[in-house]
């Protein structure tokens, strides 16, 4: 099981509960759900982790927790944010 | 000493504000980005005890209090700028022991309280953070050790001013960070992971790579917890 870490080198702000990242080119403005798999991306939890954690806080069915989990880390791996 | 910070070297830092005047004989003259530039500078010694007069005029304070909000206008803030001495005598007056003009000052304390001056200086600190975090990350990929953990280091210190900005400590002076750290304790970091950093207590001259990743994953963690 992978295990999701932010990569060195992002710019981070956050304005209220809103998390702004920039890297290179790219500039995303992340949503509450999308804030939190950040912070939870700390190479200290597997993405099996952080599925649980999406379900427990957001009483989602743990399939669409993993489902939108995989689908944000391929988005943010693949423009360089997360490292898995 | 108004913050309690006195040591056998300390001088007094006297701030004269007044309507108008100026002081007949100056030691030195001070120069600030302000419509009114000129600060006198007087010198003086009680014993051995120095004692640092600035004369400000209240027009001057006047000009920088008004320079704040420009930290309100969306336009103006991208290249807003204050200069070191600038923020020193917002920081002062912020904490200031008055010996005349308790309302005047106040005043002034609630209108810096009320400006964006901490957010600015929490921003300016943490960009300035993130360039030497690049220039870090860009050293250790092409081998230059060396530079890659002074870029980290000087990047962690600015993280920490921009926390301790954040939480409301104004001061720009970066020989009391410690100890505006130890009066905040925040809680984004803990002392001792603070102490650890800032004295190179764990870093190993064999394994700069680790140490310097570590220091900028906690540059980027603390400054994705200060909301801004």
């Amino acid at each position: 099981m992978s295990v999701p870490r932010r990569a060195i080198g992002t710019r981070v702000r956050r304005v209220g509960d809103i998390h702004y990242l920039a890297r290179g080119p790219h500039v995303y403005e992340l949503s509450e759900l999308a804030s939190l798999i950040w912070q939870l991306s700390d190479g200290t939890r597997s993405q099996e982790d952080i599925a649980s954690e999406i379900t427990a806080e957001y009483d989602v069915p743990p399939d669409v927790a993993r489902r939108d989990l995989a689908q944000f880390l391929s988005q943010m791996t693949e423009s360089g944010f997360i490292e898995v | 000493m108004v913050e309690g910070w006195d040591h056998p070297n300390s001088d007094l830092d006297l701030y004269v504000v007044s309507a108008t005047s100026r002081h007949a004989t100056p030691t030195g003259v001070r120069l600030l980005p302000l419509p009114t530039p000129e600060v006198d500078l007087v010198v003086h010694y009680e014993g051995s005890r120095r004692w640092d007069v600035e004369s400000w005029r209240a027009e001057q304070v006047e000009q920088l209090l008004a320079k704040l909000e420009d930290l309100d206008d969306p336009e103006a803030v991208s290249t807003f700028a204050l200069a070191y001495r600038e923020t020193e005598i917002l920081y002062r007056l912020s904490v200031a022991q008055p010996l005349l003009g308790d309302d005047w000052v106040a005043d002034v304390r609630a209108r810096i309280a009320e400006s964006r001056l901490s957010w600015f200086l929490t921003v300016n600190a943490f960009n300035a953070a993130d360039d030497l975090i690049d220039d870090s990350v860009g050293t250790l990929q092409s081998g230059d050790y060396v530079s890659s953990v002074l870029a980290a280091q000087k990047a962690f210190a600015l993280t920490i001013d921009g926390l301790l900005y954040s939480k409301g400590h104004l001061s720009p002076n970066q020989k009391w960070r410690a100890r505006k750290f130890a009066d905040l304790q925040p809680a984004e970091i803990s002392w001792d992971d603070y102490w650890a950093i800032e004295t190179f207590a764990d870093f190993s001259s064999s394994e700069p790579r680790l140490w310097v990743e570590a220091v900028l994953r906690r540059c980027e963690h603390i400054m994705s917890e200060v909301a801004l």
